[in-house]
């Protein structure tokens, strides 16, 4: 019943075509990931063309100069392979559900674990990965469909930039999860299947889902703002590895630094344990090493320094 | 004695050449639409990748296209637009008709313009359709077309990939859960 839901859903969703506009083409904010409210997954999946196979009830396709291949008669195979990658910063479990529509009854086609008869239309699909000889999809009994479920390991991010060009949160797309899936089984060779060569179509689809794994550990895009542009108040916030957020000046007059103000409370200790730096015009400090400050509190904020003797005011807004 | 005009009257011989000419013209062109149905009719099948939005297709082996689909597999040609990189969020929560955290972009590693629509799983009802999203734009908030009682509801969500002349190419469908406050 399942099955028959998605085909009408599927089927209803290539004819509603209703008149769109385009959505302006945006540009993003530097690094490859928002900030948002919530976590955002980045997975790449196999499209219906994608899907596409061919069936050789009479192994044709092995016939090369007349060298004919009985064992490729009855075969389903791919015309490519199906890629599945995760380019999230969190582990996914990605759940598959495949089923094979048949246009003649607008129903799933019942799948076997094996052909039983060689004269009426079955259909025993398989899908396979490239890691494992353990099929993906075994359909072990009749069924309208078959799903499966797995586990894809999270991409890596890492801060990439700095000070004065901005920073950035750069995926290394040569890391997470990658899974190729490819077509296969048997049909029934004594079928006659003709009825599917023009307008009556078989055609495999599948609806996917994806979830957070329990247990992965890696919040960051949840708990840390992502790394903004320079504003007209010239600093820079980035997250640091160890929960800290940086906070840097680039508009800092030259000099030595000597005091710190920060909403109006004295910070000198801060400059001595060394959780401020000031070099070359850029001025930069942690806010949890800035103890007490509050800096890190959403809200404006004012820095006052006193660089080469001459007080300066810094402005900022914590978001 | 009385003049009398002798008209000539055209001659049998010109409005015969006339007719000939044009049953000749219109005999031509008879030839020639045969010959193209004839040629129409035998010109060999060949297994196109057609585009597949409904599913990916299976092509049955026969004797008129094994020869061509023996070279296609021998040549490993690729076939096109085959994965799609959805990014988005997976939790969405609607009040009255709006959410503020569905989120969805096309990623700058795709390569084709998509759009997508919304359903409700259990009465197949269509809830939502997006514009189109070129590659490189997101869309931060979504407002259903109709209103939704509270509640859970099971959703599919159906990316479509289309040309540059907004042919629909194939889709990717993802299974949603929505919650309406």
């Amino acid at each position: 019943m399942k099955h028959k839901k998605l085909i009408a859903l599927l089927a209803a969703s290539v004819m509603a075509m209703s008149s769109m506009t385009v959505l302006a083409e945006e540009g993003k904010i530097e690094g490859d990931m928002n900030y948002v409210n919530t976590t955002i997954y980045k997975v790449e999946l196999p499209t219906t063309d994608g899907m596409s196979f061919i069936l050789d009830p009479q192994g044709l396709t092995s016939l090369d100069a007349g060298a004919y291949d009985s064992d490729e008669a009855g075969k389903i195979v791919a015309e490519g392979t199906m890629v599945a990658k995760n380019f999230s910063s969190v582990d996914v479990y990605l759940t598959a559900d495949f089923f094979v529509e048949d246009s003649d009854t607008a129903s799933p086609v019942a799948l076997k674990s094996a052909i039983d008869a060689d004269d009426e239309k079955q259909l025993a699909l398989t899908i396979t990965t490239t890691d494992t000889t353990t099929p993906l999809i075994n359909v072990t009994a009749d069924a309208a469909g078959a799903a499966t479920e797995f586990k894809m390991d999270k991409a890596t991010y890492n801060y990439t930039g700095n000070a004065t060009e901005g920073y950035a949160y750069t995926l290394d797309d040569s890391t997470g999860s990658k899974l190729e899936m490819t077509i296969g089984g048997t049909i029934a060779k004594e079928y006659d299947w003709s009825a599917y060569t023009d307008d009556q179509t078989l055609t495999l689809n599948a609806v996917f889902k994806f979830v957070k794994a329990s247990g992965s550990t890696d919040e960051v895009e949840n708990t840390v703002a992502a790394p903004v542009t320079p504003t007209t108040d010239d600093y820079v916030m980035a997250a640091n590895d160890d929960g800290t957020v940086s906070y840097t000046f680039v508009d800092a007059p030259d000099g030595t630094l000597t005091a710190l103000t920060v909403d109006g409370v004295a910070k000198n200790g801060a400059i001595t344990a060394g959780n401020v730096t000031y070099e070359d015009g850029v001025l930069s400090f942690n806010t949890t090493s800035v103890a007490g400050t509050g800096i890190g509190n959403a809200g404006d904020h004012t820095i006052s320094v006193t660089i080469g003797g001459e007080v300066v005011e810094l402005t900022y807004t914590a978001s | 004695m009385s003049d009398e005009t002798n008209f000539s009257t055209p001659q049998p011989q010109g409005r015969s050449n006339k007719l000939m000419i044009l049953l000749i013209v219109l005999l031509l062109v008879v030839i020639v639409l045969i010959g193209l149905v004839i040629v129409l009719l035998t010109k060999p099948k060949t297994t196109v990748i057609e585009p597949s939005p409904n599913g990916g297709r299976g092509t049955v082996v026969t004797e008129d296209n094994a020869e061509e689909i023996r070279k296609q597999r021998a040549e490993a040609t690729p076939v096109p637009d085959t994965s799609y990189v959805t990014s988005m969020s997976i939790d969405w929560h609607f009040k009255g008709q709006t959410s503020k955290d569905a989120y969805v972009a096309n990623d700058v590693a795709n390569t084709r313009t998509v759009y997508f629509d919304l359903f409700l799983f259990d009465t197949q009802e269509l809830i939502y359709s997006s514009p189109y999203i070129p590659v490189g734009a997101e869309m931060n908030e979504i407002t259903l077309d109709k209103e939704l009682e509270p509640g859970t509801y099971e959703t599919l969500l159906v990316y479509h990939l289309v040309d540059d002349d907004e042919n629909e190419l194939s889709t990717v469908s993802i299974a949603l859960t929505i919650y309406v406050e």
